[in-house]
């Protein structure tokens, strides 16, 4: 079969393309060796069966990353490549354009976005630039599928002009000429977007543009959560999962170990599924009950603002700040994601340049970024005393997200590297590529986080089963008693925290604890131990040694801190 | 007048001159169109943090530190 290789820098429309072309509408798989994403499918030219390959986007074939790396190395297993050019931004685009007619591959291009030249003043002589770069060149507009049918029929006329090799000044040179030649701006009158546009990266309006998109996109988070879990978990768990259990929990009722371990203890004579804590009845309804809804709302509004091109923006304006973390502003985007799920947040950190930034990064994520799960349950257990004190909790971990930073920025060796990127245009989002990139992180979470957690559970099911549990807490009670003024009970909520940090943190509920340790409390675990599917990828990502260094700073940081909290706080 | 791209004052224009940076800086601005005899506009500076740079129509966000390896002739208005 025919391999057709989509080719281009980002945002050009790559994956619009290929949806349309393949109709495939779920595609993340990883290059062999790599975590860079790529998506296959297939499709047909006449009657011929051809396989098509969105390869992942790239500013040049001279690779500066991974993915360009990845993306250099697919090139040489493509029959045809279709380079999708963004028509709109000529001139920057030809720049792959003329390595890729270097090298020796039939080349089509599709001139996408097509339908903004109009509104943007661009008039661009298209038989001309095809002439002039000697392959087929077809206008195309993604979004409404025109031009696409044709793209496919110049596949037959692809060629390889085999330009010599040319240094970098004598390349924009020659695009120079092209876009000399091929191109007419027309002045227009900028629009309300463009307008938007520049505020958003204002030095000052950019902050408040920032300020308000965050808050806004939180807000909308909740909103979603809560109502997916209100109006569609709930009532399933409740009137279709609950007669389900109790109707198994009557079988077992024989056996109380296998009934402990599968369902729990009973809570008034029937399952509470936050605190019966059996396999079926919690390790099922956290991840999916609690976490799923808020993750799913989150991942939602993460992809829209990567669609719109709004995270480039706040990438540029937090890189003053990040500095002093001894970051650039690209490492906040792995740190959001931390806010849905610590794993994926953990694999983001590749896209960084320097090892010394990912751990950095990671180590700061694994404390004192709260994942969705954590945050469901720190809410639940401070909001009926009060929302500052889950405002307050949430500063806490701020400020040792900063605090943290900073000190390692100042003992960690290593630069700092460049930030370079891109500022796209903003642009109207794709639902269905949208929904593509989507499914594919939500599957993505279930089933890296799901199994974990039931066997997460499981394992303290068994260890409290033969009072290992028992024998750990006599161990380490006088650090919770009297280092951070918990009672007793509450370690077993520690040792939990090792495998769950948020059934941990739950688990702090029944203890009729007062307001300050519950502060204590919450803070402390967040930054405790992470939960166990994140160590394992943190171990996967970092390595044994720098594991291990993460591990001792999440520790005395997490004593440190909970220290001083239970000695300073005053209500 | 030539000047580095940090120095650069906001709104003005500009022919690049020379990258005094090491080869993988070099290809990762040409990527961007930021290369020797490119016309470019510096159109923002964000305190502490990046410059704003218009190159053809797009634009691109360079950290101070690289800027500050961008020779630019200025062209006077
Ligand atoms: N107006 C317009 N927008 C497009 C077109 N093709 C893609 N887009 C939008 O451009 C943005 C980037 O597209 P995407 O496929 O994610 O880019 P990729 O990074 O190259 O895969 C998305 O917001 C798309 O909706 C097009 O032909 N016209």
């Amino acid at each position: 079969m025919k391999r057709i290789l989509l080719v281009g820098n980002p945002n050009v429309g790559k994956s619009v393309i290929f949806s349309k072309l393949t109709g495939v509408n779920v595609c993340v798989s990883n290059y062999p060796g790599t975590t860079v994403e790529f998506c296959r499918g297939s499709s047909f030219v006449g009657k011929e069966e051809v396989e098509i390959i969105d390869v992942p986007g790239s500013y040049s074939l001279e690779p500066t990353s991974k993915a360009e790396e990845v993306a250099v190395e697919m090139l040489s297993e493509g029959d045809v490549i279709i380079n999708v050019v963004d028509a709109t931004n000529l001139e920057r685009n030809l720049y792959l354009t003329t390595q890729l007619l270097e090298r020796n591959i039939p080349l089509v291009i599709a001139l996408n976005i097509w339908d903004e030249t109009k509104h943007r003043g661009i008039e661009i002589n298209v038989k001309r630039l095809s002439e002039l770069l000697g392959v087929p060149v077809v206008p195309t507009n993604a979004r409404s599928g025109y031009g696409l049918d044709r793209l496919m029929r110049s596949l037959r006329d692809a060629r390889t002009p085999n330009l010599p090799p040319a240094s970098v000044d004598e390349r924009w040179r020659r695009i120079g000429e092209i876009i000399g030649e091929v191109q007419r701006i027309r002045h227009h009158h900028h629009t309300l977007l463009e307008r938007f546009e520049d505020a958003s990266i204002h030095p000052v309006g950019g902050y408040i543009v920032a300020v308000l998109i965050i808050g806004a996109t939180f807000a909308v988070i909740r909103l979603i959560g809560e109502s997916l879990i209100a109006y569609i978990l709930d009532p399933i768990f409740n009137n279709v999962y609950m007669p389900f259990l109790l109707r198994i929990g009557e079988k077992l009722a024989g056996y109380s170990l296998l009934h402990d371990i599968l369902i729990g203890k009973l809570v008034d004579g029937t399952i509470d599924f936050k605190e019966s804590f059996g396999l079926l009845s919690t390790g099922v309804y956290v991840p999916i009950g609690m976490v799923l809804p808020y993750v799913i709302a989150f991942y939602f509004m993460l992809g829209l603002l990567e669609d719109i091109g709004y995270l480039p923006r706040l990438a540029v304006l937090l890189d003053g700040f990040m500095h002093r973390l001894g970051l650039h502003g690209y490492s906040i985007i792995p740190s959001l994601l931390g806010l849905g799920c610590n794993v994926p947040a953990l694999l983001a950190t590749r896209v960084l340049e320097s090892k010394r930034e990912r751990f950095i990064v990671a180590t700061l994520i694994s404390i004192a970024v709260p994942c969705a799960a954590l945050q469901a349950m720190i809410v639940g257990l401070l909001a009926p005393f009060g929302m500052r004190y889950v405002a307050l909790v949430y500063s806490i971990l701020f400020l040792v997200w900063m605090g943290l930073g900073g000190i390692m920025r100042l003992f960690t060796r290593g630069f700092i590297p460049a930030l370079l990127i891109e500022i796209p245009p903003y642009r109207a989002p794709y639902m269905k590529t949208l929904l593509m990139k989507f499914k594919g992180r939500a599957l993505g979470f279930l089933s890296e986080a799901v199994p974990v957690v039931i066997i997460g559970v499981g394992v303290v099911n068994v260890f409290y089963a033969l009072g290992i549990l028992d024998q750990i807490a006599k161990f380490t009670s006088p650090l919770i008693t009297r280092l951070l003024g918990l009672p007793r009970e509450a370690v077993l909520a520690v040792i939990i925290g090792f495998l769950r940090k948020d059934i941990g943190v739950g688990m702090l509920a029944p203890l009729n604890m007062t307001v300050k340790q519950l502060v204590v409390g919450c803070a402390t675990l967040a930054m405790f131990f992470p939960c166990i599917a994140t160590f394992v990828v943190l171990f996967k990502e970092l390595g044994f040694i720098h594991t291990a260094r993460a591990i001792a700073i999440m520790i005395v940081t997490a004593l440190l801190v909970g220290g001083l909290l239970n000695a300073v706080l005053w209500f | 007048m030539s000047v580095t791209l940090d120095r650069m004052t906001k709104g003005a224009k500009g022919k690049v001159v020379s990258i005094a940076g090491g080869r993988g800086a070099t290809l990762k601005l040409a990527a961007q169109g930021i290369a020797p005899g490119m016309l470019i506009e510096k159109v923002g500076h964000l305190r502490g943090g990046p410059i704003l740079v218009k190159v053809g129509r797009s634009q691109v966000a360079i950290g101070k530190g690289l800027a500050s390896k961008v020779v630019v002739r200025v062209i006077p208005e």
